[in-house]
């Protein structure tokens, strides 16, 4: 049985602009790690070696990410990390990543599974949070943060040093 | 109002009432088990509460395959793993657990061990990862009206050598049927039935504003509630009164079934931090916490909890409360309930009172916000507020 072609263009859609919301937000978290100093202290509590992936779903896009002593590194793939955050859906995936719904929201609507240590989960999702805070719009922000956070950086400088890769 | 999306599960099937524990052997031959483990720990065996079980299942054609009985407070993942063993060589096909937390915690340990066939427990850890795997089946008779776990898809498991608390939340972990006999809870001394019975209440509020609430867990909380507020007096006061007894077990499992679907918040967050940093028990962690976080959700997310108040005092308050006071005498009346609870039991109310020293305030905080259940809480909650709810609850 075949999907309709409605429906592959719509799926096409979405995993196309979900990998375009991974690398900035690989990227944000990068430069984030330098200039916000919650982020720096979450990803410095990490072990060196950790490994963490989010994926949109089982065979979609995903981020894989390394905890290196100069703070992280996207990796191409990792098979067994010591944290996976992976979205049962592509839509569902696709809620959180165009800022419809928030981390906290899309796990009480049961959207993503996890493997591995949930208080290194906790330390994950805080860094996302603060991610997004910089990455969406404030009206945005609003609606998905429960608490939307102080920057300490211009969101415009994040976009830039994360497109320039610096 | 409807969540845009929920998901609601509720398998266990619930015995209640007198003789209960006579049914367990017909549930056991339905599941087409005739050889389970039997799991419990030496106090119950002492206080004469497992030769109750023993008595029911054998009188009525089933005989244990194996019974264990070295179950610690803090079920550990040496333990599942010996128990994983016991059941092999004994060859069993089931798993009947009797008692509080702890060993039925232990008991899903087991379910997991043999149904995932895995080595070790540490590779499912997460929250919604495992499926079904084999169906191993499984009994959990509570004897403490209090934890819920019963009816809950979470377990934990400490991993005493790499010094972790290894959590796993999984529907697959919910017990074939729960049974709940009076007899099983009439040996709770008086404090212990306070705590324990002020935990389910705090499963319950906690229950009806988290975050992942919907229209099922909401009617699962308040039925707990109006219950809880109903008897918890009696069973404290008079531990043989099989009436209020067997209300507080159906109110600890209705409380179970509805977080274990809408999930705990802040207080428990806390809680299990002051559990595992100052060792404080942890019906006294929520009895001392809720109306303080209860206070800190109202300020930040105004009133979620002014309908409450009809459970909690019945509809002649409630009618007679302004609708924008509803919320506030909710919580005063839970502190009512906790004080007179104080006077009857000696129930703990304050972190002082629980022997909590203040220079641990910082690991608390700390572990309380790597917690899972921060993630459902209805407001966000940052370290400076747990250290504020802590000095608060101090004295």
């Amino acid at each position: 049985m075949q999907v309709s072609s409605k429906q592959r263009w719509m799926a096409g859609g979405k995993i196309l602009f979900e990998k375009v919301i991974l690398f900035f937000l690989y990227r944000g978290m990068k430069v984030l790690y330098k200039y916000d100093t919650r982020i720096h202290q979450e990803i410095s509590g990490w072990p060196i070696g950790r490994t963490l992936v989010l994926a949109a779903c089982e065979k979609g896009p995903k981020l894989c990410i390394r905890r290196v002593s100069w703070g992280i590194v996207r990796v191409s793939d990792i098979e067994d990390p010591d944290i996976m955050i992976s979205f049962k859906s592509i839509d569902g995936a696709f809620l959180v990543f165009s800022g419809q719904i928030g981390t906290s929201q899309a796990y009480s609507q049961h959207r993503f599974m996890v493997k591995g240590d949930i208080a290194a989960v906790m330390s994950a999702v805080r860094c996302i949070d603060l991610t997004e805070a910089y990455l969406f719009p404030k009206i945005m922000t609003k609606r998905i943060l429960r608490k939307v956070p102080k920057k300490q950086i211009s969101s415009i400088l994040v976009y830039c040093h994360a497109i320039l890769g610096v | 109002m409807l969540p845009l999306y929920y998901e609601f599960q509720n398998s266990t099937k619930i015995l209640s009432g007198k003789n209960a524990l006579e049914n367990i052997t017909y549930e056991l031959k339905g599941l087409g088990a005739s050889k389970p483990i039997l799991l419990s720990d030496k106090v119950l065996e002492k206080i004469g509460s497992l030769q109750k079980v023993i008595d029911a299942m054998v009188s009525t054609g089933m005989e244990p395959g194996v019974i264990f009985t070295d179950i610690p407070a803090d079920s550990s993942v040496t333990v599942v793993n010996q128990i994983g063993e016991k059941y092999k060589e004994g060859g069993c096909d089931s798993i009947v657990a009797v008692g509080g937390g702890s060993v039925i915690d232990t008991a899903k340990g087991v379910e997991m061990l043999i149904s995932q066939d895995v080595e070790d427990l540490m590779e499912l850890q997460g929250c919604e990862s495992m499926g079904r795997g084999k169906h191993v089946p499984f009994i959990a008779v509570p004897t403490t009206s209090g934890t819920g776990s019963e009816m809950t898809l979470v377990a934990v498991i400490k991993n005493i050598e790499k010094s972790v608390k290894m959590e796993f939340i999984s529907n697959y972990l919910l017990p074939d049927a729960a049974v709940l006999d009076p007899r099983m809870t009439e040996t709770l001394p008086p404090k212990t039935t306070a705590s324990t019975g002020f935990d389910a209440l705090c499963h319950a509020i906690e229950a009806f504003s988290c975050n992942q609430k919907n229209p099922l867990s909401d009617a699962y909380a308040t039925a707990a509630i109006k219950l809880v507020v109903e008897n918890l007096e009696d069973a404290v006061k008079d531990g043989k009164n099989r009436k209020a007894r067997l209300a507080m077990a159906n109110a600890s499992t209705m409380a179970g079934a509805a977080f274990s679907n809408s999930m705990v918040g802040m207080v428990h967050a806390i809680g299990h931090a002051l559990g595992g940093v100052c060792k404080v028990p942890h019906g006294d962690a929520m009895t001392i916490l809720l109306p303080y976080c209860m206070l800190y959700n109202y300020k930040k997310k105004g009133d979620i909890y002014g309908e409450l108040l009809l459970y909690l005092e019945g509809p002649e308050v409630y009618a007679g409360t302004p609708s924008e006071k509803r919320g506030e005498e909710a919580i005063k009346s839970v502190r009512r309930l906790e004080r007179r609870l104080h006077k009857m039991s000696g129930l703990p109310m304050t972190l002082k009172e629980a022997h909590v020293d203040k220079k641990d305030f910082d690991a608390v905080a700390r572990t309380a916000l790597n917690d899972g259940a921060m993630l459902v809480n209805p407001a966000a909650v940052d370290y400076e507020d747990v250290i504020m709810i802590l000095n608060q609850a101090y004295e």
